[in-house]
């Protein structure tokens, strides 16, 4: 979906990026959506999907009966090494066990699996029920390493100075083309900061995490 | 125009970082006259250069995985210099090194046995791999304490986190590291940038003297 389309939808300027992200994920056999509300959550139209043996969806607060209820943060009711891929996508801030999550995780995967996690990091507070974390790359890189995955890539989702302007200023605003207007200004005031100063990668609006069993 | 003027500033500053960093390392070395040197990427010479105009009687011990380079380090007259052709690593034997596709104008810097470095030719080079904490144990009388200088383009997290788990650093006084997080792939920046700081805090709870280099 176009970033104008996501504004006429009236989501974040974030989640636009993250949908752009999404599309480097690719999905196969056995996957769990852990906190995923619903079964047809957006975010699916994105990833790559192979051969797709099933999708668990599992949420604390399930809004539809196809929704497994599943509290992370404690010990999931569910045996070692089942899955292929597991998912879980602006949850990690609300759970404030984050350990369990990452462990869990961890144990539900079958080797080679993989975790895929995105959390906010220049971000507001948002209750759902409660929001608790925000962590640096080199954070998510330790926790997940220390679960003992394998190998963990962490890519920032939007990072720069004037990218978070555009998402600061864009939050102030209801109509959603002031909002596309605002964006498109800072981005390319971003754009030409990066062509005459250098890349500048910190002020992440959130991570993307690949994390292989 | 501007855009060039702009990129020129951008160096300059960059250059000016480098001598503040290159300068503190001098001084250090002229306070502590005791010291013994070790030049992990030696390279042309530069940085041997410098510390010579300060210090010119301290062992210099220089290691280099290019043989042009040390065949050039070999005609070099100095009695306290030692050349080493060789790869600092966390083991004795032989190891590949790869040379990066194009050379900086000034120098022939960028080779590594790091694999995961950015625009590397795939042609793979042998080259000796000495243990460098053993060779320093070894090397050394017991009194004598190091200066240690790594410049070793990515394969300098497995050396300095190989030390610290063999508790290797017992002869190292003060170290001068250049990192490069930002050269071994942007999914993997988080992971170096982590190793790094870990290596950090392990070298200021050795009581190792810490130098950030270019």
């Amino acid at each position: 979906m176009s970033l104008v389309q996501t504004l006429k939808e009236n989501f974040s300027f974030l989640r636009y990026l993250e949908h752009e992200k999404l599309k480097s994920i690719r999905i196969n056999g056995r996957v769990i959506d852990l906190g995923a509300k619903s079964e047809d959550e957006r975010y699916f139209k994105y990833i790559q999907k192979d051969n797709i043996e099933k999708i668990d969806f599992c949420d604390i607060e399930p809004k539809s009966p196809r929704v497994i209820k599943l509290n992370l943060e404690q010990p999931f009711p569910v045996g070692e090494g089942i899955y292929d891929h597991v998912l879980y996508f602006n949850v990690l801030e609300h759970i404030y066990n984050y350990r369990n999550l990452v462990n869990e995780s961890y144990r539900i995967l079958k080797c080679g699996g993989e975790a895929h996690c995105i959390v906010p990091f220049m971000w507001k507070y948002h209750g759902d029920p409660d929001d608790f974390n925000r962590f640096t790359h080199t954070a998510l890189y330790r926790k997940f390493s220390e679960a003992g995955f394998l190998k963990v890539e962490v890519l920032p989702i939007g990072g720069g100075f004037w990218t978070l302007i555009a998402s600061l200023f864009s939050q102030k605003v209801k109509i959603w083309w002031i909002k596309y207007l605002i964006i498109r200004l800072f981005l390319a005031v971003g754009s030409m900061e990066e062509k005459l100063v250098g890349k500048k990668s910190s002020y992440a609006l959130a991570y993307i995490v690949r994390a292989i069993k | 125009m501007i855009t060039k003027i702009l990129s020129g500033l951008r160096t300059q500053k960059k250059s000016r970082v480098e001598e503040k960093q290159l300068l503190e390392v001098i001084s250090y070395i002229k306070r502590n006259p005791g010291l013994s040197i070790v030049d992990l990427g030696f390279n042309v010479g530069r940085i041997y250069k410098e510390i010579r105009k300060e210090n010119t009687v301290s062992p210099y011990y220089a290691f280099e995985i290019q043989k042009d380079l040390v065949e050039l380090a070999r005609k070099i007259e100095d009695p306290n210099l030692y050349i080493i052709h060789a790869a600092a690593t966390s083991f004795d034997g032989e190891v590949k090194f790869f040379e990066p596709k194009s050379w900086s104008k000034n120098f022939k810097g960028g080779a590594t046995i790091h694999t995961g470095k950015n625009n590397l030719n795939d042609e793979a080079i042998t080259v000796a791999a000495v243990n460098f904490g053993a060779w320093l144990a070894q090397v050394r009388p017991r009194s004598t304490k190091y200066f240690i200088k790594v410049d070793i383009e990515g394969a300098e997290y497995e050396l300095l986190e190989s030390m610290v788990k063999e508790k290797q650093l017992d002869p190292v006084e003060a170290v001068a590291v250049e990192w490069h997080c930002t050269k071994l792939g942007a999914e993997n920046e988080a992971m170096y940038t982590a190793r790094k700081n870990l290596i950090k805090l392990a070298l200021w709870e050795n009581g190792i003297k810490y130098f950030e280099w270019f």
